[in-house]
């Protein structure tokens, strides 16, 4: 199962039906890059989708970026979060909406990873707080792709998972010879994010393999299994992976800091499995 | 600390949080006992519900039962990475919170009145939350 054509083959049948990057994160892009546009020029053309604006201040109201006030309007959402955040915001909304049936538990967990991402990126002092949420968000873009296009690949990991008590990452090597971080990866590529998300996505559990962000990369990690380990959302089997010691090293997190953000995690996150706004 | 809609407010029951609109404007603080003049002032602002001290078990047993059960399952969460002291403090950090009314999951409900929606984090008028 295992062979490298049989690999090969799966990732091209993937990368065949790739989903397009939705239209609007190309005009906003090419909107930016012209210099000829206002925030409020680019508000307007995002608020011709009602649909989208709407998650997207859902989104953007979200504890993990921390605004004491609330985002009201698209274009304060641009101003305080910036045109990069905001075009990961609408990709995350565009990537979870593929899935036909939306996929609560994953869901969670991704919000639930960068509530966590961004209260280490604050005890740590990482300078991009909302980069680091974005990035916790989508982590696991590959995972959620391949519920939507690999549905039948999906039932044997799945099975796996149950039956045999594979992690989900052995899992999927099994089924598909690479794991949801790479498709995550060929994904973040193809839609041409930035390199530093695309690390996090790519290393989350290997983090050692980051060298333009190996900080966010460590961030996301850490917060990956700080919130498999507090329960929250589900990643696709129970169990907490193991933690990398020089991700830890690298982001040296006093154990007083990481109370902390444990703290941040119960009050964020207690019992709020209905406080998550719907994607 | 629990979760009650205005309409069910006992008498006697302790705010345990502001009640703010979603705008951040508070229209009533913490530490406010529940009267009839005060229920009804809240639901004439149209607030839906509000946090008031107290806890969501009926009983002690109840509350050991449900503790019972997000031990277990916190233990099956780490049942990998057992060999890992760092990961063991983690899993004791989160313990101790489970005791200090830090659930991960909320208690399953056996016979709650349907609720349309648990709605947001802050408590919001009625108004508010019939925005699109």
């Amino acid at each position: 199962m295992n062979d490298h054509r049989a690999e090969a083959r799966k990732k091209i049948q993937l990368l065949k039906n790739l989903p397009t990057l939705p239209g609007m994160i190309d005009q906003i892009s090419r909107a930016v890059e012209s210099k000829r546009f206002t925030v409020a020029d680019i508000g307007k053309l995002i608020s011709r989708d009602q649909v989208l604006s709407a998650k997207l201040l859902k989104l953007a109201n979200c504890a993990f970026f921390g605004f004491s006030r609330k985002v009201g309007s698209l274009t304060q959402a641009l101003v305080l979060l910036g045109f990069d955040v905001v075009k990961g915001l609408i990709l995350t909304s565009s990537v979870f909406d593929m899935m036909k049936e939306r996929d609560q538990g994953l869901w969670e967990h991704s919000m639930g990873v960068a509530t966590a991402s961004s209260l280490i990126a604050q005890a740590v002092e990482l300078p991009d707080i909302e980069e680091a949420s974005l990035a916790g968000l989508l982590h696991d873009l590959g995972k959620v792709v391949l519920r939507a296009q690999m549905t039948e690949d999906m039932l044997s990991i799945a099975e796996l998972v149950e039956v045999e008590g594979f992690s989900v990452r052995q899992a999927e090597r099994e089924v598909l010879g690479f794991d949801h971080s790479q498709i995550g990866q060929w994904l973040a590529e193809s839609w041409k994010l930035p390199q530093e998300l695309i690390e996090p996505i790519r290393w989350h559990h290997q983090p050692e393999g980051a060298h333009q962000n190996p900080r966010l990369t460590a961030v996301v990690h850490l917060a990956d299994i700080m919130v498999r380990g507090y329960g929250y959302g589900d990643g696709g089997d129970p169990w907490v992976p193991e933690l990398d010691r020089g991700a830890l090293q690298l982001l040296n997190l006093t154990p007083q800091k990481l109370e902390t953000v444990v703290d941040g995690i119960c009050q964020q996150l207690a019992g709020a499995g209905g406080d998550v706004p719907p994607i | 600390m629990i979760r009650v809609p205005v309409e069910e407010l006992q008498e006697g029951q302790i705010l345990a949080q502001d009640v703010t609109r979603q705008d951040g404007m508070v229209l009533m603080s913490r530490g406010k006992e529940i009267t009839p003049e005060i229920k009804s002032l809240l639901l004439r602002m149209e607030v839906v519900q509000v946090v008031v001290e107290g806890d969501q078990f009926a009983s002690e047993e109840e509350r050991q039962a449900f503790l019972a059960e997000l031990e277990k399952e916190l233990s099956l969460r780490f049942s990998r990475v057992e060999d890992d002291p760092l990961l063991m403090g983690l899993r004791e950090l989160y313990r101790r919170r489970l005791h200090m009314g830090c659930y991960p999951r909320p208690r399953p409900q056996p016979p709650a009145p349907p609720q349309e929606d648990p709605g947001p984090p802050v408590i919001l008028a009625k108004k508010d939350r019939k925005k699109p």
